[in-house]
């Protein structure tokens, strides 16, 4: 849990989606060149000794590797962050070189899991739908749901809980 | 080796669905059930190519049988050798690399899980092509496994077909390679350090991109053959101002790094199973490392040796000499490495301890005919005979293929969840290991006396060493029945079988170990944590 600083509202639990990636862009860019450069330094020598044949068969692979690199260097930093806050649930979603960011009521908020192939996470509020979890494994998915509708259940007695305590009620206003 | 610190996800079945029937298998993402393709793959095509390696023992076991035509015993040598590599060995590889490099870094499954299915599932369409040349006119290639012009050149459409197949293997190579590289360098589990990945996934990283970088060169080569077959170049004909000897130069600037991308892994595999039986931490891992990644630079280097004979200036063939000769300084660090690691260690020899001292044993045999065939002048006397076959087979199949069961009889705990007939599993050993020999270290004297290779007949002073030979291979083959039959069958099955720890091997360190036996079909969801 972490707490904002200036008066910003408490944030109660914080989910975030993503892959795991262990290499930075660069390195991953750095390994792409050196396959390049022992490639087409192979297949120059073979073009410049008789052999043209081996350059586009080294060109065509190279730029598979890229392609392929790239996808999944593009989406390699993705992620679905799901932030509740008193009142608030705020979703980032990164994905490639979009970013999206939303911010809906928690106690209007409906979440469910789809019931296509592949099904996602559909959090739904006021008209709006943002649908996550593309980064955890299908089945997973639905055990994600049940602990966000959980926390937000809490989240909506809170209040009430805090009162009885003696803490300080938490705002959830807007 | 890596720790786990926290965090560890061993997986569930539970709350989804694993699919089922033949579609689990043909529509396979899934890096166990693809790796499981991999291994079955191999292990047909090495029944396939036994069968042939036999059918070639048995023909040379007296002198003078006629039990096929001489044609069709250099097609057997030739798709022995082709169905060996690209259908038994590689694949093999490639499915231990499927099972345990995600296991090992703490993955969730491969990068690219559906191109993962498709690299597998081209593998089986090339062995059709491979197969399939023995019954078009003319059958299949006989020009040896090289593909050497002028002989594929001229030879009937079973070159088409082969040269195919060797395309579509290649093509299954690369995106297998990609797949390794992008799941080694992407998605280790937080911590995992570079020098921190176990030596198997490292060995696997060197390869894949010894993959990327000579795949195209075989490509090229294959083309080219094509191309002076149907499509009127002179590439590598001499009529038309070709030359046949660029053909070999391509050839083997893929082939020798080919050797390595066929040892790397065994390496790899040797390096987990030894420590574990050693109950010590590998010594040495970052010289392994480096080692590693000096033979497969050094790989590049070397391919001329294989030709000396085709006639090249002094320097030339000193440079190749001694270039040939440097490698076997990293492989001395390897060697020395594990025995450094069993150096005071608390050994025990269950089988895939026995395998890998196995290994070491013959594949120093196989090193040391090697550092013999790298001098120029002893290579010419020896090229093309049975000295050759020998060095080569104690490599291949005593180098790999003893790395490959290593590391079955070390993981099938893990992928079967039931623990492996000791038993059964030494006598797998000391029957392979006992034919292995009788079957090729004649092979040795047979090449110094000079009987060359690639032909169905001998003069009769070789008989002798010949029929201890074919005994040996008969021997050898029935182990590897016997391996199929009373050892591996009965793991998966189960029957009877004593049910595997998480950890069976007490020795044994690695992210795999902390997962249950049978690993779960979904594991690693939340990467583990590594110190």
């Amino acid at each position: 849990m972490t707490q904002l600083a200036g008066g910003e509202p408490e944030v109660r639990q914080v989910w975030k989606m993503a892959r795991n990636c262990a290499i930075s862009p660069s390195q991953f860019f750095m390994f792409y060149c050196l396959l390049v450069v022992v490639s087409f330094a192979t297949a120059g020598l073979c073009a410049a000794f008789g052999a043209p044949a081996v350059l586009p068969f080294a060109g065509v692979e190279l730029l598979v590797v890229g392609a392929l690199f790239l996808l999944y260097a593009r989406h390699a930093a993705d992620y679905d962050l799901i932030e509740l806050s008193s009142g608030c649930l705020l979703i980032e979603r990164s994905d490639g070189a979009r970013f999206q960011r939303f911010e809906l009521n928690a106690h209007w908020t409906r979440i469910r899991l789809q019931s296509a192939w592949n099904p996602k996470i559909e959090i739904r509020c006021a008209g709006q739908c943002v649908l996550v979890g593309s980064h955890v494994p299908a089945h997973r998915r639905a055990l994600i749901v049940g602990e966000l509708r959980r926390s937000l259940r809490n989240a909506e007695i809170a209040p009430l809980r805090d009162a009885v305590a003696g803490h300080a009620p938490v705002s959830y206003g807007k | 080796m890596s720790d786990v610190l926290s965090g560890t996800s061993t997986g569930h079945h539970a709350g989804h669905d694993v699919p089922t029937g033949w579609r689990r298998w043909v529509f396979a993402t899934n890096h166990k059930d693809i790796g499981t393709l991999y291994l079955i793959f191999a292990i047909t095509n090495l029944m396939v190519g036994g069968v042939m390696a036999l059918l070639i023992r048995a023909e040379l076991f007296e002198p003078g049988l006629q039990i096929m035509r001489p044609e069709f015993f250099n097609q057997l040598v030739t798709e022995h050798g082709l169905i060996m590599i690209f259908g038994a060995i590689m694949p093999a590889f490639v499915g231990f690399g499927n099972w345990m490099i995600p296991l090992q870094i703490g993955a969730s499954d491969m990068a690219f899980a559906r191109m993962n299915n498709l690299s597998f599932w081209l593998l089986p369409m090339s062995s059709v092509l491979l197969l399939g040349s023995f019954w078009v006119p003319g059958g299949a290639p006989a020009a040896g496994w090289t593909m050497y012009a002028p002989l594929s050149t001229q030879m009937g459409p079973g070159m088409d077909l082969s040269i195919f197949a060797v395309h579509i293997a290649g093509a299954s190579s690369i995106m297998g390679a990609i797949n390794i590289i992008v799941t080694v360098l992407n998605m280790r589990a937080p911590g995992m350090t570079l020098m921190k990945i176990p030596m198997f996934a490292w060995t696997w990283l060197i390869t894949a991109f010894l993959l990327i970088a000579v795949m195209p060169v075989l490509a090229g080569a294959v083309t080219m053959v094509l191309f002076d077959r149907h499509f009127g170049t002179s590439f590598f004909n001499a009529a038309g101002g070709g030359d046949p000897v660029m053909y070999q130069h391509i050839f083997w600037f893929f082939g020798h790094p080919e050797v390595y991308i066929m040892i790397l892994p065994g390496f790899g595999m040797i390096s987990q199973v030894i420590p574990a039986f050693s109950r010590k931490p590998l010594f040495g891992y970052a010289s392994m490392v480096y080692a590693t990644a000096s033979i497969a630079i050094l790989s590049f280097m070397v391919w001329a040796h294989h030709m000396f004979v085709t006639g090249m200036p002094v320097t030339a063939q000193l440079f190749f000499m001694y270039a040939t000769m440097t490698i076997a300084v990293p492989t001395g660090v390897k060697v020395f490495n594990w025995v450094a690691t069993m150096w005071r260690g608390s050994l025990t020899f269950e089988t895939p301890m026995l395998f890998a001292i196995g290994f070491i044993f013959v594949f120093l045999i196989g090193g040391l005919s090697g550092i013999t065939l790298a001098m120029a002048p002893l290579n010419i006397a020896l090229h093309g005979t049975y000295y050759i076959v020998a060095h080569f087979h104690y490599v291949m199949v005593a180098g790999s293929l003893f790395s490959i069961f290593a590391g079955w009889y070390y993981w099938a705990p893990k992928w079967t969840g039931y623990l492996y007939n000791e038993v059964r599993g030494k006598i797998h050993f000391w029957g392979s290991m006992i034919f292995f020999n009788v079957a090729f270290f004649p092979m040795h004297f047979l090449g110094l006396a000079g009987m060359p290779r690639r032909y169905a007949d001998y003069p009769a002073q070789f008989t002798d060493f010949n029929q201890i030979a074919t005994i040996g291979a008969f021997g050898f083959g029935l182990m590897q029945v016997y391996f199929l039959f009373w050892v591996a069958l009965p793991t998966y099955s189960g029957k009877g079988r004593q049910r595997a720890t998480p950890k069976p091997w007490d020795g044994a360190q690695g992210l795999e170990w902390t997962l249950p036996s049978p690993a779960p079909f979904h594991s690693f969801e939340t990467p583990p944590q590594v110190e």
